[in-house]
């Protein structure tokens, strides 16, 4: 059995909106699951169950009130991705950890290309076989040439998640954390971010990823979490988890 | 065998990175004309890392541009400490420096983008001289050189190379502040300070500097403090942030967390503002 | 009118009630401690009370307090008005130098002890135990580029001449050239910039590595300041730019035909103008035949 690459124990999440009165929400209340290096999560539930929530806790986007998130880095250091210290996390998300939401979030007046290779670049690579791969990638997700020198600004919502799928695949990191990456595409691309993703996981790549797409998570997941209400309803192999009817209810809206 | 913290956990091995910067209880007070005392910032504490952009965000009177005057040594707090690596190998409390050291300090080791360019440069020096000062002050000695460094400066800030020997005090406001851009990196200072660099700008210009900013700090690995009141130019610049609020630090994180995920009423309300 | 000598002989009579050499004993002593601070300070500028003189502030009243606190009985004094002993102002003060001290008058730059002058350094060398007195108009290099005086001092004693550097470079930017020509700034003793008094380019060598004292005064700014024998004193330079005199491209004095002194240009009655070397003294010995030393630099 090997150890695994996340460990994630009783994570619970509170909001307080203070410009709401001081008015509480809980979207997590305990959540506990562990990753294997390579393996596929796929997270599933309403809406408001806290799938999202549960994503940016990892990446520390949100600060988590409670729980521990065991992350077995590359140097084989662990590091609890809830309470690491800020330098540490920005360290992790340049070279390892790579979280890809649902809107494309990319400075502005930046070619498509180079904010693709902006990845590799940070990771120290050399800035021409970066603009190479970048380009390798955007065409395979179907962002020719013609376009990879327009400002992403300019781009439809499905160019977007596929520039966003780009960004986290150009260079597959060890750890990626998806919010729904394919809730804008036509079936199509999702056929093409499926391949993409699937030499990733082939490459070793661990993910967590939360799909409304039952055909999608079908076909990449190895495990499935049903998150309901901030807690772990199911949590089993992908065949073993009975999904509840509202996924592929939300999915038929996107397609 | 490496020690373990109290979680039992092996501490990352960022812990060994060391803070460019360190800046422990900064406080200044003013005395009002009526005697009673003002607090333009209380307590501030915080670290800034080798190659990374500090974000400070809060309202005018936040104290926020007093923690860089502080720092630049324009105005001396009531008490605080802070020390920065490159200094007198980071054994000096920068506001325990003699003149001649907080000279070296402004000169070489740190550098400030003022939001109004009249602070920050000579208008009736020539854009190059503005730059030249800077070398001069570390002394270089050759016009040749000094010219050549100059240029490179500028036309790294877009500013047209024949403008180099006009006075800015004839420029656009958007080409002063490259200007004053282009003079913070003479010397190549361990830290920028930039406070409120595009306040002053209109919006079409507000993005070419912003740019700018940012694409220098990706090529050189600038490390800088930004301070703005505008959440969107924190967002583009910073990679971690500090919000103030009356003098104080209410609240730090990364910038995206503190985006997404405000802990305080005034940063809830902040954020707020800007997103609806 | 009674001659010189006679008043000379006379002087009991004639300054009565006046102290020797006019100033007052206490005056005489602050200015020596001034001096004796500026020896030890070369180039840094030392205030001191400038008393009234019986010439107007702007005519030489500080080189005039600085020679009146110096000289002696038996000291030989000449004075220089830009080079020339013959002026009105030079012959004046001159005179009153000798009638309250009875110290012997000279044209003569070697056979002096004590030399007063205003913008000229000699041509022919200064040795060892001769004084230069130079009057000062404005003390602070620091003036043109640093208007506050408290500011001025703390660049000087911080050693910041970075902005002194940048109106040179913005000279050179402008002219193509730094377009000083007289009281060019120098460095003394590695440390502190001076204003050499407006003395021309082609004088500026002369204070480097001396034989003799120069004493600078500058009585309505109320400064003293020294650049001591054998002090190193070089002039602000860019390496690409480096610092040159003045060039007179081989034209030779038209009285006396000296080539190695510094020329000025005057008028003549049809119209022209003709070159004539500045230091009279220097004109008369060349024309006279005698050989002048006039090789500063060793």
């Amino acid at each position: 059995m090997t150890e695994p690459l996340l460990s994630v124990r009783d994570i619970r999440k509170q909001i307080t909106l203070h410009i709401l009165d001081g008015k509480q929400v809980s979207p997590l209340r305990g959540v506990s699951f562990d990753l294997a290096p390579g393996e596929f999560l796929g997270i599933v539930g309403p809406s408001g169950a806290g799938k999202s929530s549960l994503i940016k806790c990892l990446n520390r986007t949100y600060l988590a009130d409670d729980g521990t998130a065991n992350y077995r880095s590359a140097s084989g250091e662990i590091v609890d991705l809830l309470h690491a210290p800020e330098r540490t996390m920005i360290r992790l998300r340049r070279t390892e950890i790579h979280y890809v939401s649902q809107f494309l979030k990319a400075p502005p007046r930046v070619p498509v290309l180079d904010v693709v290779a902006s990845v590799i670049v940070n990771r120290g690579g050399d800035p021409a076989e970066a603009r190479a791969r970048a380009a390798e990638t955007l065409s395979m997700l179907g962002i020719g040439p013609e376009l990879q020198s327009s400002y992403p600004s300019l781009f439809s919502g499905g160019e977007q998640q596929r520039v966003n799928v780009a960004r986290a695949l150009v260079d597959p990191p060890r750890l990626l954390l998806l919010d729904e990456p394919t809730s804008a595409l036509d079936a199509e691309n999702r056929a093409r971010v499926l391949e993409i993703v699937r030499r990733a996981q082939a490459n070793g790549t661990a993910m967590i990823g939360i799909f409304h797409d039952i055909e999608m998570l079908q076909q990449l997941a190895d495990n499935v979490i049903v998150l309901e209400d901030g807690l772990v309803t199911q949590h089993g192999p992908i065949g073993s988890v009975q999904i509840p009817g509202y996924i592929e209810a939300g999915a038929a809206e996107f397609v | 065998m490496e020690a373990l913290t109290e979680s039992g956990i092996r501490p990352p091995d960022t812990a060994a990175e060391q803070p460019l910067l360190r800046v422990r209880g900064l406080t200044k007070h003013y005395q009002s004309a009526s005697g009673g005392l003002i607090v333009a910032c209380e307590d501030v504490t915080f670290d800034v890392y080798p190659g990374e952009v500090l974000g400070i965000v809060g309202e005018s009177g936040s104290g926020k541009s007093t923690v860089l005057q502080c720092l630049f040594q324009d105005v001396m707090p009531t008490s605080g400490e802070a020390y920065l690596s490159s200094f007198l190998g980071g054994t000096r409390n920068l506001w325990e420096a003699d003149r001649r050291e907080r000279r070296h300090l402004r000169t070489h080791d740190m550098s400030m983008v003022y939001q109004n360019p009249r602070q920050g440069l000579n208008l009736m020096v020539t854009a190059g001289g503005n730059i030249a000062e800077r070398l001069l002050a570390a002394e270089w000695r050759e016009v040749a050189d000094i010219r050549a460094k100059a240029s490179d400066y500028l036309s790294r800030t877009e500013v047209p190379l024949e403008r180099m020997d006009d006075f800015p005090a004839f420029f656009s406001g958007g080409m002063q502040q490259r200007v004053q851009i282009a003079k913070a990196l003479a010397n190549n200072p361990a830290l920028v300070l930039l406070d409120e660099l595009t306040t002053g700008l209109d919006v079409s210009v507000q993005a070419g500097v912003l740019d700018l900013v940012r694409d220098i700090q990706h090529r050189l690995g600038m490390t800088a403090i930004v301070v703005s009141h505008d959440l969107g130019v924190i967002r583009l610049l910073a990679d971690r942030t500090l919000v103030m609020k009356d003098g104080h630090v209410v609240e730090a994180g990364l910038t995206d967390q503190i985006l997404e995920d405000p802990q305080h009423p005034y940063t809830q309300l902040l954020v707020n503002c800007v997103t609806h | 009118m009674p001659s010189v000598s006679t008043l000379l002989e006379d002087r009991g009579a004639a300054f009565a009630g006046y102290s020797f050499a006019f100033l007052d004993d206490m005056a005489k002593r602050e200015i020596r401690r001034a001096i004796l601070k500026g020896v030890a300070i070369p180039g840094h500028q030392v205030p001191f009370g400038s008393r009234e003189m019986p010439i107007a502030r702007g005519w030489g009243t500080g080189g005039l307090q600085l020679t009146l606190a110096l000289v002696g009985g038996s000291d030989v004094i000449k004075v220089i008005d830009q080079g020339d002993d013959a002026s009105v102002n030079a012959v004046n003060l001159r005179r009153l130098i000798a009638k309250t001290t009875g110290a012997t008058e000279t044209l003569d730059t070697a056979a002096a002890t004590l030399i007063q002058t205003r913008h000229r350094i000699p041509e022919e060398v200064m040795r060892e135990g001769q004084v230069l007195i130079l009057q000062v108009p404005i003390p602070e290099p620091l003036r043109l580029v640093e208007r506050s005086v408290a500011a001025a001092r703390s660049m000087h004693a911080e050693m910041d001449y970075s902005r002194m550097w940048l109106a040179l470079y913005e000279d050179i930017v402008r002219r193509g050239e730094v377009s000083a020509g007289a009281g060019y700034p120098v460095m003394v003793n590695g440390r502190f910039v001076m204003a050499p008094s407006p003395i021309p380019r082609w004088d500026i060598p002369k204070l480097d590595n001396a034989r003799c004292l120069f004493l600078f005064g500058a009585g309505r700014e109320k400064r003293i300041y020294v650049v001591p024998p054998f002090t190193k004193v070089e002039p602000l330079e860019f390496d690409d730019y480096p610092f040159d005199t003045e060039h007179f491209d081989g034209k030779a004095c038209a009285l006396s035909g000296a080539t190695n002194a510094y020329l000025v240009e005057s008028p003549t009655e049809d119209g022209g103008s003709r070159w004539t070397a500045s230091d009279t003294n220097y004109a008369d010995k060349v024309l006279a035949g005698q050989e002048v030393d006039t090789k500063w630099k060793r």
